[in-house]
């Protein structure tokens, strides 16, 4: 390893606001969108799995004959901004181009009903006006698979460490150097 | 301030650390203690990151399959100086906590340099310490 490759995490220790208050944070925002799809999918375990399904499943509007909000399973006002950003009526099924093309849910919401978002969902708008919701689906995602990499790692070194916990000296050729 | 105070310090009597135990070296003829394989991780860790400058301590761990410790202390000037730096790993990303609740996720190149320095972690950890196959990829 050259000395230029040393790593460095504590690089760039920019004083930010907790996260409650950090607009521009995407992780954030991935954090505020899981939320979101929690809200969605109510006591499901597999929270937002019904409205991914339903984003990315292909399912129709008109197949089951229920508005996105009853295939959400869902009583919010983001059920409301779901039934006013898809297609509306007739055998239209879905329509991954269409669906981005519109505007994020919650802007749609506001653009169809005139009413005022407000809290989480006012945030929500605003932190999202420049994404299509598939964009910010796709980086919370990510969010979580570069997490879910970082715990598996972990994890294989608390598996090693708990193998010697309690193991005889011999049983564990410790380095000199860390003597 | 030694590793064991400065684990207390971050980890406070939260029930879930309950089961970490704190580096302390035992008498040798005791088996391995838990703290102990974190000290000698610690070790490990530290090094990820070039040589520690004379004067410094630095730690760098896990604590627990969510949980990692950078710890930093030196002197300036006489006065004793350390960073501590706790990070998070939660499903929406690597939350940063600093002393001062200041709180952050990593993004760009520092979460880059995080993953780096979880990877070599691990690398290192397993295969110098712990003597087990790490697969390639």
């Amino acid at each position: 390893m050259n000395s230029t490759d040393y790593i460095q995490p504590q690089q760039s220790q920019h004083e930010l606001e907790p996260p409650v208050e950090s607009d521009a944070d995407i992780a954030q925002l991935a954090d505020d969108i899981d939320k979101i799809f929690e809200e969605i999918a109510g006591a499901d375990s597999n929270k937002g799995s019904r409205i991914a399904e339903f984003i990315h499943g292909g399912k129709s509007r008109t197949e089951s004959g229920d508005t996105p909000r009853q295939l959400a399973g869902v009583n919010t006002l983001v059920g409301d901004a779901l039934d006013a950003a898809l297609p509306a009526g007739g055998n239209v099924g879905y329509d991954q181009a269409r669906f981005e093309s519109q505007p994020p849910v919650a802007q749609h919401y506001a653009a169809e009903t005139g009413q005022p978002l407000t809290g989480t969902f006012a945030r929500f708008a605003e932190m999202t006006k420049d994404l299509p919701i598939t964009t910010i689906a796709k980086k919370a995602h990510e969010a979580e698979e570069v997490s879910g990499g970082i715990v598996e790692l972990a994890e294989q070194v608390l598996l090693a460490r708990k193998d010697f916990t309690g193991a005889p000296r011999d049983a564990l050729d410790v380095p000199k150097e860390l003597l | 301030m030694n590793i064991q105070s400065l684990v207390r310090s971050l980890i406070g009597d939260m029930p879930r650390f309950g089961s970490v135990k704190l580096p302390r070296f035992a008498n040798p003829s005791q088996p391995y203690s838990e703290r102990e394989l974190i000290a000698f991780e610690s070790k490990l860790g530290a090094q990820l990151f070039g040589p520690v400058p004379t004067g410094h301590q630095r730690e760098f761990f896990c604590v627990d399959e969510t949980s990692w410790i950078w710890y930093d202390a030196w002197r300036e000037n006489g006065e004793p100086r350390q960073t501590t730096i706790r990070y998070e790993v939660q499903p929406a990303g690597v939350l940063k906590i600093q002393q001062g609740a200041r709180y952050s996720y990593l993004e760009g190149a520092e979460l880059q340099n995080f993953i780096k320095a979880v990877e070599a972690y691990h690398h290192a950890v397993l295969t110098k310490l712990y003597h087990k196959q790490v697969a390639t990829t």
